[in-house]
């Protein structure tokens, strides 16, 4: 059944999105290509936060200069995405470590499996893998957002060269806030969408509210939903002064060169 | 003027460090007993040859906490706790956290049962919801509107669902209701947000119509390998409306750019061709098409990343995983890249022809 949903949509991609469909393609499967290797490497036991800065570049440069070429927007988008990850890479890595939320939730603990199958002696710290998880569920929104903010300040500046800063800045904003609001929905109904049959679970479970609320099933989730949201929204203002700066460095360069 | 706003802003950041500060010490409210940890001591015990011959070390912690409710509070307690190395089951606490324990308030009982986390969820939710309103302003306060709308919706259609009412029924009413808050919230009443409803509906009901058709071919999904199962009878049905909310907010947000841009358009030559609508729709949709999808993929899959980790480690073999532990999650994102892609000529076609559409031209004008 996958095998054929699979086929429906690379053959949508392409009959819808032609040639660019095509290019998507080949750029979801580099990403998942990426996401395998760091599985693999993360299961043989590579360090998780080293391989978050690695895979995390990995992607950034896959999605934005395979998927759309190299210019000065894909060029801030990346900027900005690496200075949004190192940014929050350090608040992600404290509060999951001050709210142990990582290693296997209350509810899998009590799954057969896990009770009676599985060796949990696996030398991993599972600190480290929630960190690489929640950074790394926040990658594609952030891309995508910083790509959006980046791409219209560009735009606007090429059709309108004698725009002062402050009115690029003001663009920037602009485009920021149409976008967020959809993007956090988007993050919330991934979440409501895959926590339905949790939610059955516990209440079958009957557990009251104070322990569902300091629960580590419920704040893993929502910590990575949250801390996406947030992420994106802090995009919003770096990816600005990204593409500032990279608009300022084109021009200082073509007055060299003219000069 | 913009004194007031400043004054705002320091409101603001003041409510939400009183909101923070309230959920670290509300402890008087709980009916669980908790306890502050005062002090730690901790020794290595033993050391075990763990999966691919590397060594798991396993810790015994001393913990001296203070009990900050309930009839024996004040008191101090001795809880020992053991953990190991990477902490996939058993954790390592530490000197300040709070801790709800196992007993009742009158008999607080001698060990740990969670960490109190309210206070960090306080902490993300309170910053996200200062962020957006400081970053986007009067459109950040409606995005709030529109998340807390639908979570009532969502806890209302869950309480609904699990109370055995037709599942297909409430489902459709709950997607409807959703699709209708968010987009208004966040677009206002306008012609363009009645475009991105319609089209939102029209790609959920092409997308499920084919997942019902895939498993008309190609046989249903067995669901007995599905996370959190437990005793649930209607499996297939709960996967169902699991597959249709997932993917509702990234299809929205393509509808919703497509019939703003196709808006745009109109509004700045209301002359424009039916046809050249269409075709600077499907350039904007190119553009989005990728990225969304990608979005997708890192929502989706991280979250399964330590649970790969653990059963590879357990001899379990990548493909063995992603063949019988996780089709359904590639089911899910698979038929939700699906509905990304079907919304852009969906929703380019729906959004032209209302917004072309003459009769509701002339009641603009008025």
């Amino acid at each position: 059944m996958n095998i054929f949903l699979a086929l429906v949509l690379l053959f949508l991609m392409i009959i819808i999105g032609g040639e660019r469909g095509a290019v998507s393609i080949m750029a979801l499967a580099g990403n998942i290509i990426v996401l395998f290797f760091s599985i693999i490497l993360m299961a043989a036991g590579f360090p998780p936060l080293l391989l978050v800065l690695v895979a995390g570049a990995a992607v950034c440069y896959n999605s934005l200069f395979y998927q759309n070429g190299n210019n000065p927007k894909t060029r801030a988008a990346f900027l900005a995405t690496l200075l949004v990850m190192l940014l929050l890479i350090i608040p992600i890595y404290i509060i999951t470590w001050r709210a142990e939320s990582y290693g296997l939730n209350e509810l899998q603990i009590s799954e057969d499996d896990f009770m009676y199958y599985y060796n949990t002696d696996i030398s991993i710290n599972m600190l480290h893998v929630a960190v690489f998880v929640c950074a790394f569920s926040t990658l594609g929104a952030v891309i995508d957002t910083a790509l959006s903010v980046t791409s219209s300040v560009y735009e606007v500046w090429t059709h309108k060269k004698e725009l002062t800063e402050k009115e690029l800045i003001s663009s920037g904003y602009q485009v920021g806030k149409e976008i967020i609001g959809t993007t956090v929905n988007t993050l919330l109904f991934a979440y409501f969408g895959g926590s339905i049959l949790l939610f059955s679970y516990v209440r079958i479970q009957q557990y009251n509210l104070e322990i569902i609320l300091n629960s580590r099933f419920l704040f893993q989730d929502i910590a990575i939903m949250l801390s996406g949201a947030i992420a994106c929204l802090i995009t919003v203002p770096v990816s600005i002064r990204c593409i500032i700066w990279q608009i300022h460095h084109n021009k200082t360069e073509k007055n060299e060169r003219n000069s | 003027m913009k004194s007031c706003v400043f004054y705002k802003k320091y409101l603001l950041a003041g409510i939400y460090i009183i909101f923070v500060l309230f959920t670290c010490c509300n402890s008087r409210f709980y009916h669980t007993p908790l306890a502050k940890i005062c002090s730690v001591t901790e020794k290595q015990t033993l050391s075990r040859e763990g999966t691919r011959n590397s060594k798991e070390y396993y810790y015994t912690q001393k913990i001296t906490a203070r009990i900050l409710n309930g009839a024996h509070k004040g008191e101090k307690i001795m809880i020992s706790n053991e953990y190991a190395s990477s902490q996939v089951q058993s954790w390592k606490y530490h000197k300040g956290d709070t801790v709800l324990l196992s007993g009742s308030k009158d008999n607080p009982g001698g060990s740990i049962r969670s960490v109190k986390r309210d206070g960090y969820l306080a902490i993300l939710a309170g910053g996200l919801f200062c962020l957006l309103i400081y970053i986007t302003g009067k459109q950040g306060l409606y995005t709030i509107i529109s998340v807390i709308l639908n979570t009532v919706i969502f806890m209302y259609g869950f309480r609904a669902l699990s109370d055995g009412k037709s599942i297909l029924n409430i489902c459709n009413v709950i997607v409807l209701l959703f699709s209708l808050t968010t987009l208004i919230c966040l677009n206002g009443i306008h012609r363009k947000t009645f475009a991105s409803i319609f089209s939102t509906l029209c790609v959920l009901f092409l997308i499920m119509g084919l997942f019902e058709f895939s498993i008309y071919m190609c046989g249903d999904l067995d669901y007995s390998n599905l996370e959190y199962l437990g005793s649930m009878g209607n499996s297939a049905d709960i996967f169902w409306t699991d597959i249709m909310l997932t993917g509702l907010g990234a299809i929205m947000d393509v509808t919703v750019t497509i019939s703003a841009a196709a808006g745009e358009i109109v509004q700045k030559n209301p002359s424009v061709s039916l046809r050249k609508l269409i075709h600077s729709g499907r350039e904007i949709g190119y553009d989005i098409m990728g990225t969304m999808i990608n979005v997708l993929l890192f929502v989706l899959a991280s979250g399964m990343i330590p649970m790969f980790i653990l059963k590879m480690n357990n001899d379990v073999s990548f493909i063995t995983i992603v063949r019988y532990h996780i089709p359904y999650d590639i089911c899910r994102f698979l038929i939700e890249s699906i509905g990304i892609v079907l919304a852009i000529p969906v929703s380019v076609l729906i959004a032209s022809v209302i917004m072309k559409l003459p009769l509701l031209k002339r009641s603009d004008k008025k």
